[in-house]
């Protein structure tokens, strides 16, 4: 016959830490986005270089989500784009951008549950000839949700 | 029928001798026919125009490539209908799309980029 003693058992609630050490009680849902992650965007043979937006609307009203890129730069990253888009339905919102040549960039679209889709163009432009190479493109299937 | 996309993208432009095309893959890996539709979009100075909504039949394990033209330098969307499945969830018929130059003198294909079926999302 073995002796048992009872102690009380106290519960204590879990904490969960963040990737940035900072806890968070509500869980490690951070972000409420759609994202490429981090590319780079290549300087190509000189010629400008364009980073086009594409949001399409394949619902049958108009749909709005925010579109953001932001730019890696001393380890942190900084916003230089935000736009709220509203794209009426079966239509297609294009945003250029330039001068991200040989930067490092992610694009997004929030919130992730919106049915708009978005996809990423980068290409540069031949003055002489009026010519375009795609040096990278994003499909939406690239995009994840975090 | 579960509709995919693609979203826009941007094509490259060719030159006096090359031309710059689409190639749509269609393959069946069933051993039962299906049929699935393909739109290609164009968006040109702000508004969309179709060029091509094409249906296709898929005889059991086929695979059959819709070409389409005059997309050079030109922002597009590909968008197909694909027959849908309970289990396993994927559909029985797999897209993908190629970008290609054609070299006329010689009719040297090259390959400037491929969307597989990964990258597509659903649409609407």
């Amino acid at each position: 016959m073995g002796t048992f003693s009872s102690q009380d058992i106290v519960y204590e609630p879990r904490r969960l830490r963040s990737p940035g050490g900072v806890t968070s009680p509500a869980g490690r849902r951070l972000k409420e986005e759609r994202t490429t992650g981090l590319f780079a965007v290549p300087v190509g043979a000189g010629n400008p270089i364009t980073v086009s937006l594409f949001v399409s609307n394949p619902a049958t009203q108009a749909e709005s989500a925010e579109l953001r890129v932001r730019m890696a730069a001393d380890g942190e990253l900084a916003t230089v784009f935000f736009r709220i888009v509203t794209v009426p339905a079966g239509e297609v919102r294009k945003i250029d951008l330039g001068d991200l040549a040989g930067e490092t960039i992610e694009v997004s679209l929030s919130p992730p549950s919106a049915v708009l889709v978005p996809s990423v163009s980068v290409w540069e432009y031949f003055p002489a000839d009026g010519g375009i190479i795609v040096h990278a493109a994003k499909y939406p299937g690239d995009f994840v949700i975090l | 029928m579960a509709t995919q996309t693609t979203g826009f993208f941007t094509v490259e432009t060719g030159t006096a001798v090359i031309d710059v095309r689409l190639r749509i893959f269609l393959d069946n890996l069933e051993n039962v026919a299906h049929r699935a539709g393909v739109r290609v979009f164009r968006r040109r100075n702000g508004s969309i125009s179709e060029l091509l909504a094409e249906e296709v039949s898929l005889s059991p394990g086929a695979r059959r490539v819709v070409e389409v033209e005059d997309v050079a330098g030109e922002d597009v969307q590909v968008t197909v209908d694909l027959p849908e499945r309970e289990y396993p969830p994927q559909s029985p018929v797999v897209p993908g799309v190629a970008v290609v130059s054609v070299f006329a003198p010689e009719n040297e294909v090259t390959l400037l980029h491929w969307i597989s079926a990964g990258d597509f999302a659903p649409a609407g």
